[in-house]
């Protein structure tokens, strides 16, 4: 993964995740939204032909965006997990 | 934002569970996450297909790339797909037993007045963990080319693990079915009619398993899907059971491969003071 912070806006940065698609950007985006302190998130395969996803995030002065992505995929591996084992005992 | 409130976890409820499908309802989740789920199982579930073939003889009609072609499509028993290792992964310069299974095929006509089926059934696996998939004696098993007499098939094939974002070959679904809100209460889509809606566009049968709006129901624009219906069908290399569990296993590994790479860029970018102290 490539961080590159904003240079002319504050606590912005953009991350490159190589070798992933729609799939994680989409779903890592929606988690950002879900926080207040999130102002900005968005994702963007810039060419098909390299698979590569740029998410980017604003956040308020009280953090930092990758402090926000960690906590994004923290709450993924929570629900993802918890489904996981929801599904276990059911089937 | 609260991860979930008691009142608010997801959860999956199994309707229908066969040898072939599976259908389930997810709730109280994201539109996000019931299509990575999806996206999940459709393309990046692993399995073994047949990715090398070895003519030593081809004397039949169809040309050799045809029946490579062919062969690469056969379902595989994957069941026991992540005891194999990626080719990429694997320390060996070609193949091995680590990394793929070799099939052997040797037919040859010599009836007088017909012609011979090539048929899946002759495939001859090294490994019996990874074999063609049949469904029980009687099934005739999968036709690959038609042989007169004197004509003779004989190949090496080498399968190996793979995903459907590589080639759809590697893929364990026929199909996912999936649909949210069968009412169209979100009016997230918008049906095009003659005369009646309700007379042109009969319900799904997910309808059933869904609230029908009021009829002095007001549009709620804020409203977000959270009910998600989803149908597998298996090609039969793989239960549909396993399918929805080994994508929520990838699904996983993939959150943490990510995570990892966070983790890792915690130097000082541009100077900055690296983020560390903030999680
Ligand atoms: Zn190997």
């Amino acid at each position: 993964m490539k961080i590159t912070p904003d240079t002319k806006v504050q606590n912005a940065a953009t991350f490159e995740i190589f070798r992933e698609d729609h799939t994680m950007g989409n779903v890592i985006r929606h988690k950002l939204l879900q926080e207040p302190q999130v102002i900005f998130a968005g994702y963007k395969i810039p060419h098909p032909l390299e698979h590569n996803v740029i998410i980017r995030v604003q956040t308020t002065n009280e953090t930092k965006p990758e402090a926000m992505v960690a906590k994004a995929l923290n709450d993924l591996i929570t629900e993802v997990g918890y489904l996981r084992t929801k599904f276990m005992v059911h089937k | 934002m609260d991860l979930f409130s008691p009142a608010n976890k997801p959860e999956i409820r199994i309707q229908e569970l066969t040898g072939e499908r599976i259908r389930f309802i997810l709730t109280n989740t994201d539109l996000s996450m019931a299509n990575a789920l999806r996206r999940i199982m459709i393309s990046e579930v692993a399995t073994i297909a047949i990715d090398m073939v070895q003519f030593d003889l081809n004397t039949s009609v169809l040309a050799d790339e045809f029946i490579a072609h062919r062969l690469g499509l056969i379902p595989l028993d994957s069941t026991e797909a992540d005891k194999i290792k990626y080719p990429r992964d694997c320390n060996c310069s070609g193949a091995c037993k680590e990394c793929s299974v070799e099939l052997n095929l040797h037919v040859k006509c010599t009836e007088e007045d017909t012609t011979k089926d090539v048929t899946s059934k002759d495939l001859v696996s090294h490994d019996p963990r990874f074999t063609p998939i049949t469904e029980g004696p009687k099934d005739a098993g999968i036709l690959i080319a038609k042989l007169r007499k004197g004509q003779e098939i004989k190949v090496k094939c080498i399968a190996k693990k793979g995903v459907a974002k590589e080639h759809a070959k590697w893929s364990p679904c026929a199909a996912v079915a999936f649909e949210y809100d069968p009412f169209n209460k979100l009016r997230h889509t918008h049906y095009w009619i003659e005369e009646d809606e309700k007379k042109e566009w009969p319900q799904s049968k997910n309808a059933n398993d869904d609230f029908p709006p009021l009829d002095d129901e007001i549009f709620d624009f804020t409203a977000k899907p959270n009910r998600f219906y989803f149908e597998i069908e298996t090609i039969g290399s793989m239960k549909p059971e396993d399918i929805v569990m080994n994508a929520f296993k990838k699904l996983l590994e993939k959150i943490s491969s990510i995570q990892m790479g966070l983790h890792s860029n915690d130097v000082p970018i541009n100077g900055r003071e690296p983020t560390r102290d903030v999680f």
